[in-house]
């Protein structure tokens, strides 16, 4: 009978075969995924050390059994004998080689001795059927329905044929209710279990399957994953990344990621693990992209790596996981890319210089009077190659904006003057297309890069002369969108068809294929466009109706309002600034300002200054009206609309002779205003210094004019 | 006073474009070497006003002649303007570095070239 005990110890095993939660543990490797069939205990290949309690439980049960039953010495040692050579079956028995249905037979030859102890104690006295259960249980729990009915019919045999062959009075009639109560029992007891066992183990196929399918993904994935517990040791690693790494899965288990694979820049200077983006996201919960770093493989080479981390983050686990390729061979292409583009740069334009430069001449006269049939076909000449050397340029442009390598050189620049000066350029080509530009400007400081953002401007300003009617403007609008500037260029041509909006800015994606031909645009020129935009980190889109025109809109983030907050007053040093682009004077007042307590930082110009008070608050601003890049009082305006701004102290230092309108307008806190010619330089620093120092004592003083 | 130009170009034919549109077109005097070696020569013996010098050159290349050019007494303030395709990768900063005074974009307008060098050298 002590199989049974056995079935207490057994399915904690077949549980954690089927427990969804121990998924780290089952994907630690290929091949780790067991079958979850409920595990029979015959079948399975049990180790040794895993037999042995099995079989020490079962040695000891058979023996114990007949103990408890009030026999004659020969049925005890009959028994025990008989316990013994069927532990040994069970022990040493083939069962994976044998057909299934035969597994049941240690069961039924318990129930069988169970059936012979009761008859050798006298039928009457058994409360022993019951042990018969257990064999029953036993089957129901690791064999099929055929198996539980055959066990559960032996076990009727076994209970009806000593009331048959022996008969009364060893067996009452009662007996044979209490037979039938046992089967009874036995039926329901196995079909409830069976039942029970075969739900468990649908689950449990059902949970493997999706198991088995995400770690097939995850094994069959091209990219490296693995997944980091919260103390940043590495859970598992696929074969992907595992490959990637170096590593086998076993090797890189349990060891910490960063340490391993992450901890030295592409400088040769340590990574701090504190400054992982991948601890960044295990910290804050931030998932992280990372689209050039370094890894480092076993062997103690690197490679260039993109990577993302994500949390985990479910009811059973917790970390991140890291998602990373190898980009080493897009590396390789870009380079060869790039050197077929510097190739071809130069290898196209040599001997289009060539014939541009001989058709030039021709067409020019250099080389004497021509027919006019002639001079038309060289004009046409002419135009084309042109347009050739315009579509090369812009082939190289966009590849050199979209790859990495053209870094924006970034400046503050004045909203206004890119539009005036954009508009300037493009006049001529305006007024030659029967049109004008109309400009509607703002006044907003960007962080920008001036030539690209000009560039921008006067291709769409070139695109919308084009397509605009004779006699009706072109429109360029700024407007402030809080932290963003927007761009509008607009104009009153045919428009762009609702499904087309977004496809102009795919390269070669004009409305009409003969746009290129007629209109002389290359298809490059809104791509382009778009892509310095968006590297600024704005957007660019376009709005139209058939017929109503076309408007290109596009937005630049705005240089961020001071940021100065009452936290940096308290630094113990003043700060003056000095907004002046004549250099002598500059440093004149530089000297005369500096002291202790407090710094001097200089700006030649308007779009510096911006920059600067971006960076921190001053306690005094000179201030020079005519600057080379905007007039004084236009960036009075700004600051006035600055709320970090409004109530610094400003010493207005100019040579212009200023009205009392002109004054109101040039406040910003305590505020003076003092003429170049009248007031020298040591006397202006000198009240202009009584602004910061006696801010609340002196008012502010239009007496101290000049 | 004329103006004289030396040309230093490997393309024989890019060398007679700029040689006839800057003799037929601004009338002035063209020299013309085909590598850096013979360009660093006529830069000693014939002392032109200015330099219209390529970029990519085989055996010396452009950057290359020009410092050797400058390393000479007689040349070292010799006015130069690179002609290149590849005029947008010389900004303000890398001429300076490099010695030159200007970039030219290959292909040019050779009923132009003259107002170019002109502008770009500051001759009025």
């Amino acid at each position: 009978m002590p199989i049974w005990v056995v079935v207490a110890t057994d399915p904690t095993q077949a549980e954690q075969a089927s427990d969804p939660s121990n998924f780290p543990m089952l994907a630690a490797g290929p091949g780790r995924l067991r079958r979850t069939d409920i595990l029979h205990p015959f079948v399975r290949g049990i180790s040794r050390r895993e037999a042995a309690p099995f079989q020490a439980a079962f040695v000891a049960g058979f023996l114990i059994l007949p103990v408890f039953v009030d026999v004659a010495v020969g049925t005890f040692v009959a028994s025990a004998v008989g316990s013994v050579a069927l532990m040994l079956l069970i022990v040493a028995a083939p069962w994976g080689r044998w057909p299934p249905l035969l597994r049941i037979a240690p069961p039924i030859i318990g129930i069988v001795a169970v059936a012979l102890l009761r008859d050798a104690g006298g039928g009457t006295t058994s409360g022993l059927g019951a042990l018969m259960l257990l064999g029953v249980v036993w089957v129901a729990l690791y064999d099929g329905r055929r198996a539980l009915s055959i066990t559960i019919g032996a076990m009727a045999l076994a209970l009806i044929c000593p009331i048959l062959l022996v008969g009364s009075p060893e067996y009452p009639v009662a007996e044979w209710r209490r037979a039938a109560v046992l089967v009874g029992i036995a039926i329901i007891t196995g079909v409830a279990i069976q039942r029970l066992v075969r739900r468990v183990r649908e689950r449990g196929e059902e949970a493997a399957r999706g198991r088995e399918f995400v770690l097939a993904v995850m094994n069959s994935a091209a990219e490296g994953i693995v997944s980091i517990d919260p103390q940043g040791r590495v859970e598992y690693a696929n074969p992907a990344g595992c490959a990637t790494l170096g590593y086998d899965a076993a090797e890189i288990r349990g060891e910490r990621f960063h340490a391993l694979v992450h901890h030295t820049r592409a400088d040769g200077s340590p990574f701090p693990h504190g400054e992982c983006p991948i601890h960044e996201t295990m910290v804050n919960g931030t998932a992280q992209e990372v689209d050039a770093d370094l890894f480092w493989r076993k062997d103690g080479t690197s490679f260039p790596v993109s990577y993302k981390s994500a949390v985990i983050d479910t009811q059973s686990e917790s970390g991140v996981v890291v998602t990373f390729t190898d980009i080493s061979e897009r590396r390789r292409i870009e380079k060869i890319k790039d050197e077929l583009v510097s190739v071809v740069s130069h290898e196209l334009r040599t001997p289009l210089t060539s014939i541009r430069g001989s058709l030039g001449l021709i067409a020019g006269g250099a080389a004497g009077k021509i027919p006019a049939e002639a001079e038309r076909m060289i004009g046409i000449a002419v135009t084309n190659t042109d347009r050739l050397v315009r579509l090369i340029n812009e082939i190289l442009d966009i590849e050199r904006i979209e790859s990495e390598q053209v870094e924006l050189s970034r400046r503050v620049c004045d909203s206004e003057e890119l539009m005036q000066h954009a508009a300037a350029t493009m006049a001529a080509q305006a007024e030659a297309a029967g049109t004008w530009i109309e400009v509607e400007p703002c006044w907003v400081p960007l962080w920008a890069d001036h030539d690209r953002i000009m560039q921008t401007l006067i291709n769409l300003l070139s695109n919308a002369v084009k397509f605009s009617p004779r006699d009706v403007p072109v429109r360029l609008k700024a407007s402030r969108d809080g932290s963003e500037i927007r761009f509008e260029v607009i104009d009153r041509g045919r428009g762009i068809p609702t499904n087309q909006l977004e496809s102009v800015f795919e390269r070669f994606g004009q409305v009409d294929a003969s746009d290129s031909r007629e209109k002389g645009g290359t298809g490059l020129g809104l791509p382009i466009a778009r892509s310095i935009i968006h590297k600024h980190g704005g957007r660019m889109w376009a709005e139209s109706r058939p017929g109503e025109g076309t408007r290109i809109c596009f937005t630049l983030p705005a240089v961020a309002s001071s940021q100065a907050s009452t936290g940096q007053d308290t630094q113990d040093d003043l700060l003056a600034l000095v907004i002046e682009d004549d250099v002598d004077l500059t440093q004149v007042l530089e000297a005369l300002l500096s002291s202790d307590e407090m710094n001097v930082w200089t700006a030649p110009g308007a779009t510096e200054a911006v920059r600067l008070l971006g960076i921190r608050r001053p306690d005094l601003i000179v201030l020079d009206l005519s600057l080379p890049d905007a007039d004084g009082s236009e960036l009075v305006r700004w600051m006035r609309g600055q709320p970090a701004l409004v109530d610094v102290p400003l010493a207005v230092y100019t040579v212009r002779d200023l009205t009392d309108a002109d004054r109101e307008q040039l406040r910003l806190g305590p505020s003076l205003h003092a003429t170049k010619s009248v007031v020298e330089p040591d006397e202006f620093v000198r009240q202009a210094l009584t602004l910061v120092t006696g801010k609340s004592m002196l008012p502010p003083a239009p007496e101290l004019v000049g | 006073m004329t103006p004289r130009v030396l040309i230093v170009d490997d393309e024989p034919d890019i060398r007679e474009v700029a040689r006839m549109s800057l003799e037929s077109v601004a009338g002035w005097q063209v020299l013309m070497a085909a590598d850096g070696r013979a360009a660093v020569e006529i830069a000693q013996t014939e002392r032109p006003d200015a330099l219209l010098l390529d970029v990519m050159m085989p055996d010396l290349d452009g950057p290359a002649t020009l410092a050797l050019i400058r390393e000479r007494s007689t040349s070292r303030d010799l006015p130069a303007l690179f002609l290149t395709a590849k005029a947008q990768a010389f900004d303000a900063g890398r001429l300076k570095e490099l010695g030159a005074q200007g970039a030219i974009a290959k292909p040019f307008d050779p009923m132009t070239l003259h107002a170019q060098i002109s502008s770009a050298l500051g001759w009025d």
